[in-house]
């Protein structure tokens, strides 16, 4: 990622030397996650402003080694993601580099939309997963972190404070998210210390064909387990097959332990179900980094006939797919709220893992056990039905309405919501044969979703 | 951009349908124009500036805003070099 402000040596330099080591702290490695920066008007090799220095180090960064550098296309295109401070940057980094359109937010911008989405793909898919939903936030200039330099001391601090609260918010929002790979070493030696008089206990997961054990530990070791048996019950692994994977997660009631922890790469949090949130990015991310490029991930709910065809209903993520399975899943088989997989040859691997559920206070998503729902269990040889756009229009009426969706405008705008795409053999040939072989695409426009229920058997292509 | 400069699609997959091209550049799934479409097509082993116009005015015929073909290419080509999906060599 790429921080970009007017001037390099000044501003975005304060914000990338802030991220890097919050990032470090929670045991992302720098090559996982690279953070850089770029200024608009800058002079290749400037040193950093000295009044930029002197903040950054009142806040523990370190202004080390740095040289100031231009923005350029070699730049732009080698990130993933380009924060600016203000959304006028953001213009001007769009109107020289048009082509950086779905990669370029302000950073008020970009923490809004994460919180609004919460996406649940690999991070370098999250830009253009959260562009598609920027209509959806309103920014005022109060949002515009502004280059203090030259005004009051207390504009200073202002600034200071709103990129430290952001940069620890992008840090903490990547963390579940961040390659596994980069989460094995125990630079401090904790393992030993955390694991000592603890109580630890495996779960064995299926996470769509991907074996998933995760090991927790600390003090409320046992009750996650207890409570990840439960919510993940659909997904239990009962074949005794070894763990492609392990995900590490604590549970401690100190703030330290639970930081030291997270400096070791586990998923860390004071509460179960703070972990548990986490925990269901975590397991989703990398089991879709591990099937990258062997089959079609969309990002969709999925409910199923009971002969087993398959509707996949794909939206962006915060627009109602738990919505939809939770409602329609009581009359209809519950394959997954949030990842439907498609093998090449239209073969579905169900991902039935807890719904996600805004909380009544609203901060934080709770994790439903299917089975506590009451959602039906998807059965039969699952398959590939119908791949659906879903549109909530609250003016629509009772009866949802469906279109027929051209064939190449409708993969332009599914794919936001695919998974590692570009890893398919045959990319856009793949998905068009997946959408061709299931009689086209459809947008289906509702107004709630317990709507949806009548139409799965039309969309399945079949009597009920 | 001179005529004798050399346009070369470079994306990274393709599907046509009817007179329409569907791109994947990088991870970016763009849908492009007809006259877009056309150019990708034809420019896929390189073509000339100059033969990239001949070739659009034998297709759609001149330019309906009153443009000439020359400008429209250069236009167009430029828009296609900012999103990576062709490039121009010399």
């Amino acid at each position: 990622m790429l921080f970009v402000s007017t001037r390099n040596s000044t501003w975005c330099e304060l914000a990338e030397r802030l991220l890097r080591p919050a990032l470090a702290a929670d045991g992302v490695e720098a090559w996982a996650i690279r953070v850089t920066s770029a200024g608009l008007e800058d002079e290749n090799g400037a040193r950093i402003d000295p009044d930029t220095e002197d903040l950054l180090r009142s806040l523990g960064g370190n202004p080390g080694g740095f040289r100031s550098r231009l923005l350029d296309h070699d730049t732009v295109d080698d990130v993933d993601l380009i924060i600016t401070m203000t959304r006028a940057e953001r213009d001007l980094v769009l109107a020289s580099f048009p082509r950086a359109l779905r990669r370029v937010f302000s950073l008020v911008e970009y923490v809004r939309l994460n919180e609004l989405v919460e996406p649940m793909a690999p991070l370098r898919e999250h830009p253009a997963m959260l562009a598609t939903a920027r209509a959806g936030i309103a920014l005022t200039d109060a949002d515009d972190i502004l280059s203090p330099a030259g005004r009051d001391p207390k504009a200073y601090d202002a600034a200071r404070t709103a990129i430290s609260a952001n940069v620890h918010l992008l840090a903490e929002t990547w963390i579940a998210m961040a390659p596994a790979r980069a989460r094995q070493r125990d630079p401090l030696g904790a393992a030993t210390m955390l694991d000592q008089g603890a109580d630890a206990e495996e779960v064995a997961l299926d996470a769509f064909g991907v074996a998933v054990d995760v090991r927790c530990t600390g003090d409320g070791g046992r009750a996650l387990a207890r409570a990840l048996r439960v919510a993940w019950a659909r997904c239990a692994r009962v074949d005794g097959r070894s763990a492609d994977l392990t995900v590490e997660a604590i549970v401690h009631d100190g703030r330290t332990k639970v930081r030291v922890a997270r400096a070791r790469g586990a998923i860390g949090g004071e509460t179960t179900s703070e972990v548990m949130h986490s925990l269901a990015r975590a397991i989703t991310v990398r089991a879709i980094d591990e099937r990258a490029g062997e089959a079609i991930m969309l990002h969709a709910a999925g409910l199923a006939m009971p002969d087993g065809r398959v509707v996949a209903f794909v939206a962006p993520s915060g627009t109602g797919k738990t919505t939809l399975a939770r409602t329609v899943g009581r009359t209809y088989g519950y394959v997954s709220d949030e990842t439907v997989v498609i093998a090449l040859d239209g073969r579905v691997t169900a991902y039935p893992k807890p719904l996600s559920v805004i909380t009544s206070d609203g901060h934080r998503k709770q994790q439903l056990a299917p089975d506590d729902e009451n959602l039906v269990r998807a059965t039969g040889d699952l398959r590939l039905a119908r791949i659906v756009l879903l549109q909530r229009d609250p003016t629509v009426g009772s009866m949802p309405r469906v279109d027929d969706v051209p064939l190449l405008a409708g993969i332009a705008e599914l794919a936001a919501q695919v998974s590692y795409l570009p890893r398919l053999a045959e990319p856009l040939r793949s998905i068009a044969r997946a959408i061709e072989r299931t009689g086209g695409l459809q947008r289906v426009t509702y107004a709630e979703a317990s709507d949806l229920a009548q139409l799965v058997p039309t969309l399945a292509g079949g009597a009920a | 951009m001179d005529d004798s400069d050399m346009v070369v699609t470079t994306v990274d997959d393709a599907l046509v349908r009817h007179d329409q091209v569907l791109v994947l550049v990088g991870s970016e799934v763009m849908l492009l124009s007809p006259v877009s479409s056309e150019i990708v097509r034809v420019c896929a082993g390189g073509l000339s500036v100059v033969e990239v116009g001949r070739h659009l005015l034998s297709v759609f015929g001149p330019p309906p805003d009153g443009n000439t073909v020359a400008h429209q290419v250069r236009s167009v080509v430029d828009a296609l070099r900012e999103v990576g999906v062709v490039k121009v060599t010399r």
